[in-house]
């Protein structure tokens, strides 16, 4: 659930009676015509890559693959050159503090796809448990002792009890 | 007349211990996920599914127990929509209206006993009619050539980018997307590597199980990292315990019978999944029997009709979904995403003549999750109410964690876990602007089957594209797409209502 972005600001949060998408007076449009412009780079890329794709004609037949691409390519193409002229009003972006935040938990995120086979599952997964956590204001007496039992009873039942072995790390497992 | 496998012998199948504690388990961790903030059914479907196939369970299982989460969790998303005003998913949206009134009236015991009730009601007949349609209209693929299987492909990206909501470009851009995404990879046929960046990883294509919960699950921890931020939370309702008398149900009835046959007949249209059936039900009991203007205040023939609806079009869109392969809702296609890595492909063949025992087993497995949630339901109310005050610190490092565990068992890669980690970032953008998330993971899903019968529908017809055109089938196709793209739009103008903007508000599980 809570996919539903309710309402502006609390008080009105359990009023889902406005629009998801909120305007905003000063650009309206802005948000929308970025991600066409995006999307039309995209397709420019991707089309002209597809262009490059030469299978055997052999192997081939009358359409080779780089024909759906290119066809693809341009749909995609017209279909951000529709959000640049016909935009929505824009939406209510994160401000500063949450901007961070957001953006501590990717690079946390990215990360935790780095140094999960060298430092093995539980050490990794209790660093992230620990910053997502704090980020959620967990009260930090609870969340250290949490993070590291958590990571360590999954680790358990998925190497013992299931048919997939999680990383041990460096320091070795179960 | 039936020869073969059928719904007796599913039930046989269904009906052995070990399956019986799975749906009892789906049913159990589904309506925790549709109840959890922060966890919607695709979510869950889309985490468990990785961590399900590391049990090594026979593939029968492993769709009985992921059917019983799809269910349990539609069940949990309509009682925080009574509870919380917050519908877990767009289908229930419209139960908000009277079922939190009720609620907030100190009926909530009523409003969660009668959606039960309902539910059950119409999924018993969702599944008498999914018997009476489903083998007959799967006959018909089998007359499916390869310009035929194109174009139901076609159709099915019609369906999802129209259920997207107010914009139906950005449905489309999403699909489109998706169709991407799914050339990334070695071509099967000529062995050409495309758009893999000389990365050896990403030759084997992107897996529809890691931009899922890249696409839901990290988005939404994200989304709700930022309402934390913002302060905003809500206040949600008690039910001590769930009952409702013999003369309300005898009130309710006649808003069940009608929802569900409603909500039957709309599920059967591809394009028009649940959250229509939904609306246009409490439409119609609106008008039908709201003599004294008690609809909105609090009504539970309003809180019956459109759960009965939503639960009968869930299964009505399984005729569409098992025979032509098209999904109603984005939960089903990630089902269907599920079905096509067993080797069951709906739509390019009939599934009820060459895999029957899977297939009448998961609808035996449905109704008996139906049952369960009946049963379930009653005793344990006050435990589910219980899982709406974990707090978020608790919850959200919990589902990241298990995400991590679901994307890296799918190729031991922590490329895996970069690509997550973008399409999260991507998911929680998209979602702002208004693009629907669903229609991306139907185009990755299915475009490697539109390419496929692109070409070699090219192929038989050494390049003459009318063979597109070709016979009265393939024009009802075409046809059948476009009316599908708009069908919703005009619904909601004819009924001049913001049901649109109410589609908008439900979100991207649409």
């Amino acid at each position: 659930m809570s996919t539903i972005d309710s309402g502006d600001g609390p008080g009105a949060a359990a009023d889902d009676s406005g629009p998801a998408v909120t305007g905003d007076a000063a650009s309206p449009g802005w948000s929308d015509r970025v991600l066409g412009l995006g999307c039309l780079a995209l397709a420019i890329w991707y089309t002209a890559e597809a262009r490059t794709f030469e299978g055997t004609a052999f192997a081939s037949g009358p359409v080779g693959p780089k024909t759906l691409p290119t066809g693809i390519g341009l749909l995609f193409g017209a279909l951000s050159l529709s959000l640049i002229v016909r935009p929505d009003p824009a939406p209510r972006w994160p401000r500063a503090t949450a901007s961070w935040q957001i953006g501590l938990v990717l690079v946390s995120s990215y990360l935790y796809g780095q140094i999960l086979d060298s430092t093995g599952f539980i050490v990794a997964s209790a660093m992230m448990t620990i910053i997502l956590g704090l980020l959620f204001r967990a009260p930090p007496r609870l969340l250290v002792p949490l993070s590291v039992a958590f990571p360590t009873v999954l680790a358990y039942v998925f190497n013992n009890w299931l048919e997939l072995r999680l990383p041990d790390g460096w320091w070795g497992g179960f | 007349m039936m020869l073969g496998f059928n719904l007796v012998d599913g039930f046989a199948a269904a009906l052995t211990p070990e399956n019986i504690a799975l749906a009892l388990l789906g049913c159990l961790l589904g309506t925790l996920i549709g109840v959890l903030p922060g966890i919607g059914p695709i979510t869950g479907v889309a985490i468990l599914f990785p961590i399900t196939l590391s049990l090594g369970l026979e593939d029968a299982s492993t769709l009985i127990l992921l059917a019983s989460v799809y269910y349990g969790s539609q069940y949990g998303g309509s009682t925080t929509s009574i509870l919380l005003n917050v519908p877990g998913e767009a289908s229930s949206v419209v139960t908000t209206l009277d079922g939190y009134q009720m609620a907030r009236q100190g009926r909530a015991g009523q409003a969660l006993a009668i959606a039960a009730i309902g539910s059950f009601i119409a999924g018993t007949g969702s599944v008498i009619g999914l018997m009476a349609f489903g083998p007959p209209l799967s006959e018909v693929t089998t007359q499916f050539q390869s310009p035929e299987k194109f174009l139901v492909v076609v159709l099915a990206f019609a369906t999802v980018s129209s259920l997207a909501g107010s914009n139906i470009f950005k449905g489309l851009l999403a699909v489109v997307f998706g169709i991407m995404l799914s050339t990334v990879g070695i071509d099967l046929q000529t062995g050409v590597p495309r758009y893999t960046f000389g990365e050896l990883k990403l030759q084997e294509g992107m897996d529809f199980v890691v931009i899922a919960i890249g696409l839901f699950a990290v988005s939404e921890v994200l989304t709700l990292l930022e309402d934390t931020v913002r302060g905003e939370n809500v206040v949600f309702q008690q039910a001590e315990r769930i009952w409702v008398t013999f003369r309300e149900f005898l009130f309710s009835l006649g808003a069940i019978v009608r929802g569900s046959a409603i909500g039957f007949f709309i599920g059967l249209l591809p394009g028009t999944g649940a959250s229509v059936a939904g609306f246009m039900s409490y439409g119609l009991e609106k008008r039908l029997s709201d003599r004294d203007a008690t609809f909105g205040s609090g009504d539970i023939r309003g809180v019956a009709a459109p759960e009965s609806a939503n639960n009968a079009a869930a299964g009505g869109s399984l005729v569409p979904l098992l025979t032509l392969g098209i999904p109603g809702s984005g939960t089903t296609a990630v089902m269907l995403g599920i079905l096509i890595s067993m080797g069951i492909r709906p739509g390019s063949g009939n599934v009820f003549a060459e895999t029957p025992e899977l297939i009448w087993t998961l609808i035996a497995s449905m109704y008996i999750g139906n049952l369960m949630l009946l049963l379930l339901n009653f005793p344990l109310v006050k435990v589910f109410v219980k899982i709406l005050e974990i707090p978020p610190w608790f919850l959200m490092p919990m589902i990241l964690v298990i995400s991590y565990i679901g994307v890296y068992s799918v190729n031991n890669s922590s490329l895996d876990i970069t690509i997550m980690t973008i399409f999260g970032l991507l998911g929680f953008g998209l979602r702002k602007l208004g693009v629907p998330l669903a229609p991306i993971l139907m185009g990755l899903i299915l475009g490697d089957d539109l390419e496929q019968n692109f070409r070699r529908s090219l192929v038989a017809s050494q390049g003459d594209y009318a063979t597109f055109l070709d016979g009265w089938l393939n024009l009802a196709l075409i046809g059948l797409s476009i009316v599908v793209l708009f069908l919703p739009q005009l619904l909601s103008r004819a009924r001049g209502s913001n049901v649109k903007d109410e589609f908008a508000d439900a979100g991207a599980e649409v």
